[in-house]
């Protein structure tokens, strides 16, 4: 598409009358092939221009994004954004926007030139070869979808910051289903090649054989549950929550003034990681233009830092600690309608020693749960109650019987504290980096 | 800028076996005040044409936001490129779709437009929302409420011959309370929503904010919900994740065409008690999932999917209409113009019965009344039910005695229906937005009456 993002940020800068003016803009193409009962039926294209300007006026704020097909629509949005600005109340709290850093380093793997070039017909035969893997003894695919995310962004703003960056972003998802029992896969990548088709449809046929297998739980008991990296990074998305700056900000986290105390085992250390290889949110500087950091938020069960933003930070009295975000990870789309946030880039969940084989025969009684129904905790008070739809009961040592319908319950930040084991292989999940991980003392309940 | 109907001409003269081309614009207009103060105000426009071609039953699509000849001609080209490649993979049979042709204009049917009203105005009423949240204790640590409009403009023409222009304006309120005593947080929440203008905002009451704060505070003290197999009133945010997420999702028919619905062949079989009737209904004036016509310009409609008990009728977008040989029933939904067009739902709910919510209260000898549901899960396979709640009520010998914090309900939806055994009069639709597979959001209303059935209880 014809349009050069930095010479359109420029002249949003150059037309504003804002005492301070920043201007994202994105160019993407995103790309989707969905998988109909076993087959690939759809072809999408889609490319757009989207460009979203915040203003300040007497530290009014006003964001007004758009997307456009040329240049001079810029003007439009700046002109919306004064508009908003200057209708808003002031908001005494913000500071300033970032001022330019160094930017220095480099970050690898997170784009990819065959896979932004890729044809539909190698698309298609990747897709193929995931089908011919996953289909057999009665397994069939019911659903899924190959979205390849091809973008470019560049953010600007008065007071220097100049900062773009472009990705590729790969994800497979896929439902199959045996008799009455489903298997799903997810696979996460920064390119088409990161992904490996045959080994993820022979993991969606394992999944949904397992499936057809399960039978109701049924009593109630106390279990150790090993989570699958699909789920426990669901689960775990309360950690970056609850050690955002906004939440701290707001008083709306359990971690407020805990810094410096253990809040978990010290068996689990947590990096945030802006520039870690293949890291679907990996760049040198966040959606604000701040340089990304790698640090702890929580080493060896020690709460160590909060992820701020600028306008977060500004609350604190701190400084960004390039947190601030907009983009998705599954998708690009609506990048450019948000104003930033303090967001996780990376979630390294450090891997332990074990292989799954060994968490499971130093289980005594226990679940291994591959599929949740949604992996959904409440981060305020931390109690979560989860559908189990895919699992297996461990008892001394040995997973034999797969379940389903049954509910896993306890209370996260206590099951923080009760983690007994953690895989030696990660895997990428969305933006996170995670094993499969031991939770002690959770409630199973069946029917 | 070429008209819809100038592309699809142009694929007519391509050969295809159907087409279809939709513009969509969308304004949008967000504020959040937290703690009396702004902390964000966005607004965002969008606009794209979304291109759909059929050949030998593949699709191919493609959208662009540069709306100049050569751009739309390029995404035709590229709709009918991947439709071609694809259908010679595929070897599928050709499909036949069977619209209702028809040229029309739809306005929606409001009495504010929000573009009318100043930003000031929305302010005033959102600050005194979040006001009455805040002022309720000094236990409240944090008080949000939101807003949310969006205005959405459609033109659509398909290669049968039909062309509509239609509007869609929606718009949302929402407040949360957290509070906070000796460590322990708990919050809470409401939200009113609605395919209506500027006049769902001004019929608020302010106080719906002390409401909320005020069972934020009373969950700090509230005990542990009970476990087990349990007899449950499910009020109409639950019945709604029941008639929506289990029942709703297993009736599109994309899904009981591939055999992936526990209810493929399940036409006129029982599957619930006699007071059981289900139905999703996209005519209704004001509700959030209403629309005009569905993303394929086929007319809403009211589908009855079970009738006292008895299952009636999936739910149809034009193709899957076209392969079960019957009408579409306006269900052929998409996110937006870079997302594909799918069946889904608009709003689904229980019909209401003839008990009083008190009169089912006081007929329970031994029950658990759950309130406030915070999501739930589709499962089409397995027909799983599954909903967290909010809070509940232990109920004992007819009466409604300690609040119990957040639990899990969970069950076979089939076993929970035929448990049903009373259906209150009073009654509910919710607004929020449906995703398919994770993805892919749609605006829908869920919702239904207060009823008792036997179900899974977990958590807390």
């Amino acid at each position: 598409m014809g349009i050069d993002l930095h010479e359109l940020s420029d002249y949003a800068l150059e037309i504003s009358k804002a005492d301070q003016t920043e201007v994202f803009s994105i160019k993407a193409t995103m790309r989707n092939y969905y998988i109909d009962d076993g087959v690939v039926t759809i072809g999408t294209d889609n490319t757009w221009v989207g460009v979203g300007v915040k203003s300040i006026i007497k530290k009014k704020i006003g964001y007004f994004s758009k997307t456009i097909h040329k240049k001079r629509e810029v003007e439009g949005i700046v002109e919306k954004s004064l508009e908003i600005a200057k209708t808003s109340p002031s908001d005494e709290k913000f500071t300033s926007l970032p001022s330019p850093e160094k930017i220095s380093g480099n970050v690898e793997g997170v784009y990819d030139e065959n896979t932004a070039q890729a044809d539909p017909g190698e698309i298609v035969e990747n897709l193929v070869t995931f089908l011919e893997s996953a289909q057999r003894e009665g397994v069939k695919v019911m659903n899924g979808f190959l979205r390849i995310s091809v973008f470019e962004f560049v953010v600007k703003n008065s007071l220097g910051v100049d900062f773009s960056h472009k990705g590729t972003l790969v994800y497979l998802f896929a439902t199959a289903k045996k008799e009455m029992g489903e298997g799903i896969i997810k696979r996460f990548s920064t390119s088409l090649k990161g992904i490996n088709y045959q080994e993820a449809g022979e993991d969606l046929f394992e999944r949904t054989k397992l499936a057809s297998s399960a039978r109701a739980f049924k009593g109630v008991k106390e279990v150790d549950a090993i989570i699958a990296p699909m789920e426990a990074a669901g689960i775990l998305s309360v950690i970056p929550t609850a050690a955002s700056g906004e939440l701290i900000n707001r008083r709306a986290s359990p971690w407020i003034n805990k810094l410096g105390q253990e809040i978990a085992s010290k068996d689990l250390t947590v990096i945030d990681d802006g520039r870690l290889p293949g890291g679907l949110r990996s760049a040198l500087a966040d959606d604000e233009g701040v340089p990304t950091t790698k640090k702890p938020i929580i080493e060896s069960g020690i709460l160590k830092n909060y992820l701020f933003d600028t306008y977060n930070a500004g609350i604190a009295g701190t400084k960004s600690t390039g947190n601030g975000f907009r983009r998705g990870v599954t998708s690009i789309e609506d990048a450019h309608t948000r104003p930033v946030s303090c967001e996780a880039s990376n979630v390294i969940i450090q891997a332990g020693n074990k292989d799954l084989q060994d968490l499971i025969s130093e289980t005594d009684e226990g679940v291994l749960i591959y599929k949740f129904a949604y992996p959904q905790v409440d981060p305020i008070s931390g109690n979560f109650g989860l559908e189990v739809r895919n699992a297996v009961l461990i008892e001394n040592g040995s997973a034999e019987t797969a379940i389903k319908h049954a509910i896993l319950a306890g209370n996260i930040y206590t099951a923080l504290r009760n983690i007994s084991g953690l895989g030696k292989q990660q895997y990428f999940i969305e933006n996170f980096l995670v094993p499969y991980i031991r939770f002690s003392k959770l409630q199973l309940v069946g029917l | 800028m070429p008209s819809v109907t100038d592309v699809v001409d142009y694929l007519i003269r391509k050969g295809v076996d159907f087409c279809d081309a939709r513009l969509e614009s969308r304004g949008t207009l967000r504020i959040e005040v937290v703690n009396s103060e702004i902390r964000a105000i966005s607004s965002n426009e969008q606009r794209g044409l979304a291109i759909r071609v059929l050949i030998n039953g593949v699709w191919g699509y493609a959208s662009t936001t540069r709306l100049d000849k050569e751009s739309i001609r390029e995404a035709a080209e590229k709709a009918f490129k991947a439709a071609k490649v694809l259908a010679e993979r595929a070897g599928r049979k050709k499909i036949l779709l069977n619209s209702i042709v028809r040229t029309e204009e739809a306005k929606p049917r409001i009495l504010i437009h929000p573009w009318e009203v100043p930003l000031s105005e929305k302010l005033d009423v959102l600050f005194s929302i979040n006001k009455v949240q805040k002022e309720y204790s000094e236990k409240i640590v944090n008080v949000t409420t939101n807003y949310h409009e969006r205005i959405d403009h459609y033109e659509l023409a398909n290669s049968l011959g039909s062309l509509l222009v239609w509007d869609e304006i929606r718009l949302s309120v929402s407040s949360a309370s957290i509070a906070r005593e000796a460590g322990k947080m708990q919050y809470s929440f409401m939200r009113k929503s609605g395919t209506r203008g500027f006049e769902l905002l001004k019929e608020l009451n302010p106080e719906e904010g002390r409401k909320v704060s005020e069972e934020a505070v009373k969950l700090l003290s509230a005990k542990k919900p009970p476990a087990g197999y349990l007899t449950v009133i499910a009020d109409p945010s639950v019945a709604g994740v029941l008639a929506h997420e289990v029942m709703g999702h297993a009736s599109e028919a994309d899904e009981v065409i591939k055999k992936r619905s526990f209810l493929t062949g399940i036409i006129g079989e029982r599957v619930g008690s006699e007071l059981v009737t289900m139905v999703d209904d996209g005519t209704l004036n004001g509700a959030y999932g209403s629309i005009p016509f569905d993303s394929e310009g086929t007319p809403s409609s009211r589908t009855v999917i079970i009738n006292k008990g008895v299952y009636t009728s999936y739910l149809h977008s034009l193709e899957t209409a076209s392969l079960m040989r019957v009408e579409p029933t306006g269900n052929g939904r998409a996110q937006d113009f870079n997302r594909r067009v799918f069946v889904r739902m608009t709003n689904t709910f229980f019909e209401p019965g003839e008990w009083s919510f008190d009169e089912i209260i006081s007929d329970t000898k031994e029950g658990l009344l759950a309130l406030k549901s915070i999501g739930g899960m589709e499962d089409p396979v397995g027909g799983g039910f599954q909903t967290t709640v909010l809070m509940g009520y232990i109920i004992k010998n007819g009466e409604l005695t300690d609040l119990v914090r957040g639990f899990t309900l969970s069950g076979k939806a089939l076993e929970i229906l035929k448990t049903v055994d009373a259906v209150s009069k009073e009654f509910r639709l919710e607004g929020g937005h449906c995703g398919k597979g994770e993805e892919d959001y749609v605006p829908v209303s869920i919702g239904g009456p207060y009823m008792r059935a036997k179900m899974l209880v977990g958590g807390g």
